[in-house]
């Protein structure tokens, strides 16, 4: 179930190599694991980026992703593919911190000023800058498990069983909270505009 | 100065969290590796304690909470596992229940079991077992059984379940006509297996009449006792699909995918895109069945799709993610691929 990232490493491990370094990472072979850390990080961070916006802390949680994955290997049984392995507990990390960012006070920034094309001209970046602070306004408004779900829906083009794997729910609630997210895009949408 | 967003749809969403995506700097790398080290050189004894903690608090509030849920539905549940927004009904062997839902008339003949539920805005009427004819006049209905999920629209319709046996006629007569064949059978107590007794013919519409020509094969029982499950699962994929629009075809298809039925999922599909080729819907239709494919990891039948789809110029909200299929398609046959939106 690969997940299409930014970047495509030219020196990524084939799948062969991969596994191999997980054997070796079990065991405690803290090589393997920065090997690992190295193929994956990218991939990861990424993800990160989509599910929980261009916030400062995506470096903390990329770090508690590889922590829990570190906790996680005597568990990897093979069965998925590691990246899938990874991409669950990014999920999982995801809607954890989305859910403590709804219980206490936002204090950090998303840079929606830094993803305009610095090359288009202005009145371009300007609709660039507002059309992204609307969409993460949007999400934002989200609960964490409806955002996650249309995110992978919608941005990553997953498949409802795809997402119900990743999320570790039922096809037919991934399918509810695509559907949620949507009815909410609806209902927000002319607010999100009168807002600004 | 007119600088003013695009409306906000999924499209726009999409694009504006592509855009937020940006590569790791080595600077931030290089530092979260150096946490990750110092975090998982030492053994977290610590966290193991606290999610003990966690853990033992965790089951005594869920015991509680359970305790004073049980207490709470006992005298309103009918039946144990039922959500407190639906309502299960469960009819005895002979029994016959009317049960009005909402504007619908439920006619339940038993044994039956069934569980009628509101789920984010849909109506969806859950059969595990039992007979029933349905007076529909309401928003369509969802019938999910154990072994299918159909979208009703239509005014009147029966269905019965039997184990993994789904059987469902659309329309007055051929809802009758189910209903009387299975509740005629059921209704009586069971039969002895040997030797049968003389019974008096049942209660049954008129045999089909014999063509005029008296040579042709015996005249077909209407009552056939001897029901295999694949006769009556062959009438469940077509008899409720006839007569369906395209749109209809459609949400039968993305329910049918949605429970996991690939296949009855793919059928449709096709019969979507063989009504209507230049439609829409059967580029979204298009979409769907290579994504099928390539998640049964049929990649070349996954590639000409998606091929097909972009070569006959779909609408942007169909061509963007069937350019992400396409990429990912040829990713996984070890190719490279740009994202037209996510970049390189």
């Amino acid at each position: 179930m690969p997940i299409a990232t930014a970047r495509v490493s030219p020196t990524a491990p084939s799948a062969a190599e991969l596994e191999a370094l997980i054997a070796r990472a079990v065991t405690g072979d803290g090589q393997a694991f920065a090997a690992l850390y190295r193929a994956h990080a990218d991939g990861v961070h990424a993800l990160l980026t989509r599910l929980v916006g261009p916030r400062s802390e995506r470096e903390d949680l990329l770090q508690d992703v590889f922590v829990r994955f570190h906790r996680a290997l005597p568990t990897y049984r093979g069965e998925a593919a590691v990246s899938t392995f990874l991409h669950r507990i990014t999920v999982r990390v995801a809607i954890d911190h989305l859910r403590a960012r709804r219980r206490r006070p936002d204090t950090s920034s998303a840079f929606a000023e830094d993803v305009a094309d610095l090359a288009a001209p202005a009145d371009q970046r300007l609709v660039q800058r507002a059309e992204v602070e609307q969409a993460l306004a949007f999400l934002d408004r989200l609960e964490a498990k409806p955002r996650i779900a249309f995110i992978l829906r919608e941005v990553l083009d997953l498949s409802y069983p795809e997402i119900a794997h990743l999320m570790g729910s039922f096809t037919t609630t991934a399918r509810m909270r695509v559907a949620a997210a949507h009815r909410a895009l609806a209902q927000l949408a002319p607010d999100l505009r009168r807002s600004r | 100065m007119s600088a003013a967003p695009n409306a906000l749809n999924a499209e726009s969403v999409r694009h504006a969290v592509d855009a937020t995506v940006s590569p790791l700097s080595d600077i931030a790398r290089a530092g979260a590796w150096q946490r990750i080290e110092q975090a998982i050189a030492v053994p977290p004894p610590r966290v193991l304690r606290t999610h003990a903690r966690t853990a033992v608090f965790g089951l005594a509030a869920a015991a509680a909470l359970a305790a004073v849920v049980v207490i709470s539905l006992r005298a309103t549940t009918p039946s144990p596992g039922v959500p407190a927004h639906a309502t299960a009904l469960a009819v005895d062997a002979g029994a016959h229940l009317t049960h009005r839902w909402d504007s619908d008339l439920l006619d339940i003949h038993g044994p039956a079991d069934l569980r009628l539920e509101h789920l984010l805005g849909a109506r969806v009427l859950h059969v595990s077992a039992g007979t029933l004819r349905v007076h529909h006049t309401g928003t369509p209905l969802v019938v999910s059984t154990p072994s299918s999920t159909t979208w009703v629209t239509g005014p009147v319709f029966a269905i019965r379940v039997h184990g993994q046996t789904t059987e469902i006629a659309s329309g007055e007569q051929a809802a009758k006509e189910l209903i009387e064949r299975n509740i005629v059978t059921l209704a009586p107590p069971p039969l002895p297996v040997t030797p049968p007794p003389v019974i008096p013919p049942p209660v049954i519409p008129p045999p089909v009449i014999p063509p005029p020509d008296s040579s042709s094969p015996a005249p077909r029982s209407p009552t056939p006792e001897t029901d295999t499950d694949t006769d009556t699962e062959a009438e469940s994929e077509t008899v409720p699909d006839s007569g369906l629009s395209p749109a209809a075809r459609y949400a039968l298809a993305e329910s049918a995918m949605s429970a996991g039925a690939t296949a009855r999922a793919e059928a449709l599909l096709a019969e979507v895109i063989t009504a209507d080729p230049d439609s829409r819907l059967a580029a979204a239709a298009t979409l769907d069945l290579a994504r099928l494919a390539f998640s049964r990891n049929d990649l070349p039948r996954a590639r000409r799709l998606s091929d097909e789809l972009l070569a006959s110029n779909p609408d942007p909200n169909l061509r963007a993610p069937a350019q992400r299929l396409r990429c990912r398609i040829q990713r996984a046959q070890g190719e490279r691929c740009v994202d037209p939106v996510s970049g390189p």
